[in-house]
């Protein structure tokens, strides 16, 4: 399955866990938003992911 | 290709990234739908808010906390160009759309 | 067609805890099969409307789960679920609502 982790801020330990959870199992693509943001690119990902996870 | 984007904000930090995936992905022919619900209505009044109508994304608000936070009184009952509607709103975007996001 | 949802909860502030729940409830009032895990953080369950919406999540058939034994030992809505099955368990649902 392929998995879109937005992280809007730096994960905390909770966080990362779960989605080291699912890079175990998953094919899994971390956009890190409070780094700067490609929005062409983030449409882009979005609709190609099976399933989109928008962490806080 | 998917082409609904259902974008729910709940959180008032990242207008800027509401506005500029919004306007990115209807360049890329994509239908776009924004409820704001808790603490998010109160970017409701934001010029900067207003992009997301100008750009035809269909918007939307719950209006009991809106008029709960107080956002009514010091910007109105109504903002231009939004609907204001209730979690109902939300469960439809959940429905129709393809992908949703949270901000 | 009805949606599987998930709702994410981890914020210690006791308005957007209600918020989510609500927004859960909302959902299934109009079909939809929501669920809500907790994150960490402590649940106020006696703010408002809480347990009553995490009731009307377990009657329809949803999951209301927590890592924090805190929030299971004082809501009998809520259940124990390790970060990792939970981070599993997620993927399960139509959609996924971080709150």
């Amino acid at each position: 399955m392929k998995i879109l982790e937005i992280l809007k801020s730096e994960p905390d330990e909770t966080v990362q866990k779960m989605i080291e959870v699912h890079k175990a199992e998953h094919d899994v693509k971390v956009v890190k938003l409070y780094e700067g943001a490609d929005y062409d690119s983030l449409v882009d990902d979005i609709f190609e992911a099976d399933k989109v996870v928008s962490w806080w | 290709m998917a082409d609904k984007l259902g974008i729910m904000v709940s959180s008032d930090k990242h207008l800027d990234h509401v506005v500029g995936l919004t306007k990115a992905a209807i360049n890329k022919g994509k239908e776009v739908h924004v409820f704001f619900t808790g603490v998010g209505v109160k970017l409701c009044p934001d010029p900067k808010a207003q992009e997301l109508v100008k750009a035809g994304a269909k918007v939307s608000l719950c209006d009991k906390t809106y008029q709960g936070l107080g956002v009514n009184k010091e910007h109105g009952d109504k903002v231009e160009g939004m609907e204001h509607g209730s979690q109902d709103d939300n469960a439809d975007i959940i429905e129709e759309v393809d992908r949703y996001v949270v901000f | 067609m009805p949606k599987t949802v998930v709702f994410l909860s981890k914020s210690s502030d006791g308005f957007v805890q209600e918020e989510a729940s609500r927004s859960a409830l909302g959902t299934m009032l109009k079909g939809h099969e929501p669920s809500l895990m907790i994150l960490d953080v402590d649940y106020d369950v006696e703010r408002g409307e809480v347990e009553e919406n995490l009731e009307w999540i377990i009657d329809s058939d949803g999951i209301v789960v927590s890592n924090n034994q805190a929030n299971v030992d004082k809501s009998e809505f809520i259940e124990y679920m390790s970060v990792e099955d939970m981070a599993k368990k997620m993927l399960e649902y139509d959609v996924i609502v971080p709150y």
